[in-house]
């Protein structure tokens, strides 16, 4: 029973990262109409970014981690002004494909140039605050703290900017109707580009909280992105309320699946499996996902 | 009567190669409703996309207030004080009622005085919206949702609106009031630009009348100088639709 509290603890703080990624994947997809396949990237670069601000300019943890949000935000925002514009041009044809192959070859750039760039080898930046917290049996190190606690509030951030604020609302509305986003006056490529780069700054602001944990390495992005897609569809595709829930949802389950399987040398083989038959049985329930919208319009 | 907008032999259409409209021009004067009249598939609603930035002309001239505009983007005519009610439904459905008309205030969304201002002469104007103001504007019936886009175009006070079918698909009661409403907001000063389906409707609150036919404007010219006889206008108009149809239908 120690054991499962423990892997709860675990998996709820795995959850929020897990939530912090799949939320910035459907914001891209609610605004641009797009499966982004280079989000695992992003989230790599963040946790390169928090890294190299840490040893190269001095930095603490923490506002290298306020650095490595923003760094992501700006690369995510130069690629989508750089890379995305076809997808916006009534003489591209294939649109849909056009945004696959894009975003799926940024991904296999993106993880070479990290292999070339920063080494194959782990690297591990310094912990958030060094050390383990102990309450009766439960242990939890501080850099796991610190990863739940600030991913939860970067998920309140989020719902409060998508909720309460103009650009939000905006970002929102582009999502229901590009047409009638424009007729009330939203530029639909500034809402583009802050989709993006918010979906971006997100995955980076993941993967520089993850590093402590588990180390950086060029390869890191492709299991939280493989979640990150059974989390957007469970949530149900483009919504953001439904990302957290699913997020949380498949980090506990997931966690717990492992501390209850019977033979616990393969259960953490299995995890991922378990996750995605969770998914299967919900979209058999509800093929819109837990929080999907039923009439999700598409342009 | 001042012409804000003087759009010029505009050419414009979706494929590579067809043109919808084929040298249209139209003015919009404050304090008229101008009414554009004519069949299905003629170009009437191509042509406020056109105006509204929606379309790029491929050619012709678009003026407003004296300027010439090139490739002006929607958002752009839209803080030019141009607004545009489209025919198919436009509210964003997942937002709330409150929400959709705050998003009519974007352009002066830093401006929180008068934004606030703006939503509470809406509410005023609009009582249902008050009401309804926390519900999904998606909920709402289409009479309602219909209100809410007017409510929600006024929001920045345009001098221009362009209105496309503004009573398709609402029941008689609220298209009545829809018409008064348009009628209204010329009589205060706004230049309207009106396509309608719902011919005497339209007539009954024209001030000129344009009249389209594949693509070109077949004739034009002050409401009364149709006669003031609305039954006969419809006649010639369905007789001369007929008549290309049944030409159409000869030549296969």
């Amino acid at each position: 029973m120690d054991y499962a509290l423990v892997q709860a603890a675990n998996g709820l703080v795995l959850g929020i990262i897990f939530a912090v990624i799949a939320v910035g994947l459907t914001l891209v997809f609610a605004v641009l109409k797009i499966v982004n396949f280079a989000h695992g990237e992003l989230y790599m670069m963040g946790g390169y970014f928090a890294y190299y601000a840490i040893e190269l300019l001095g930095l603490s943890p923490f506002p290298a981690l306020a650095a490595a949000i923003a760094a992501s935000f700006l690369l995510a925002a130069l690629l989508e002004r750089t890379l995305l514009t076809p997808l916006y041009s009534e003489t591209t044809e294939r649109k849909a494909e056009y945004g696959i192959l894009i975003t799926f070859g940024l991904s296999v750039a993106l993880r070479n140039l990290a292999l070339i760039v920063f080494g194959p080898f782990p690297l591990r930046p310094p912990s958030f605050v060094a050390g383990v917290q102990q309450w009766g049996p439960l242990i939890l190190t501080n850099d796991r703290l610190v990863a739940g606690g600030v991913g939860l509030l970067v998920l309140m951030a989020v719902v409060y900017i998508m909720s309460r604020t103009a650009a939000g609302h905006a970002l929102d509305a582009v999502s229901q109707s590009r047409e009638s986003a424009a007729i009330v006056g939203i530029d639909p490529r500034l809402a583009y580009t802050l989709g993006f780069g918010l979906g971006g700054a997100l995955a980076g602001a993941a993967g520089a909280l993850m590093g402590p944990i588990f180390s950086l390495s060029p390869s890191m992005g492709i299991l939280p992105d493989t979640q990150a897609f059974v989390i957007v569809i469970l949530g149900g595709m483009g919504s953001v309320p439904g990302s957290i829930v699913a997020g949380i949802l498949i980090g506990l389950l997931e966690s717990l699946f492992t501390a209850f399987f019977p033979d616990p040398t393969r259960a953490l083989s299995y995890s991922n499996a378990f996750g995605v038959l969770i998914l299967m049985v919900i979209l058999i329930l509800r093929p819109t996902g837990l929080l999907g919208r039923r009439h999700m319009q598409m342009e | 009567m001042t012409t804000l907008l003087a759009a010029r032999n505009l050419v414009a259409g979706y494929l590579p190669g067809i043109d919808i409209l084929q040298g249209v021009s139209v003015d919009g004067v404050r304090g008229q409703v101008r009414c554009i009249l004519g069949p299905n598939g003629t170009g009437k609603s191509t042509l406020l996309k056109v105006l509204f930035g929606l379309i790029p002309p491929r050619a012709g001239e678009i003026h407003l207030a004296g300027d010439l505009l090139r490739g002006a983007s929607p958002h752009t005519m839209g803080r030019r004080g141009v607004a545009y009610l489209p025919q198919r439904p436009s509210v964003f459905p997942f937002l709330s009622v409150e929400v959709n008309l705050r998003l009519g205030t974007w352009s002066y969304r830093r401006m929180p005085g008068r934004v606030e201002d703006s939503v509470q002469r809406a509410f005023e104007r609009f009582p249902i919206l008050w009401e309804k103001r926390r519900q999904p504007a998606g909920t709402l019936s289409g009479g309602q949702q219909r209100q809410l886009e007017v409510a929600r175009s006024l929001m920045t006070d345009p001098g221009l609106i362009l209105v496309d079918e503004p009573t398709a698909s609402i029941e008689p009661r609220v298209a009545a009031q829809t018409y008064a409403l348009i009628k209204e907001l010329a009589v205060a000063g706004k230049a309207v630009l009106l396509v309608d389906q719902n011919i005497r409707g339209a007539l009954e609150i024209a001030d000129y009348v344009y009249v389209m036919r594949t693509g070109a404007l077949l004739t034009e010219g002050p409401r009364g100088e149709f006669g003031g006889d609305t039954e006969a206008l419809v006649a010639r108009w369905l007789y001369a639709s007929d008549r290309t149809a049944g030409q159409a239908e000869g030549g296969h």
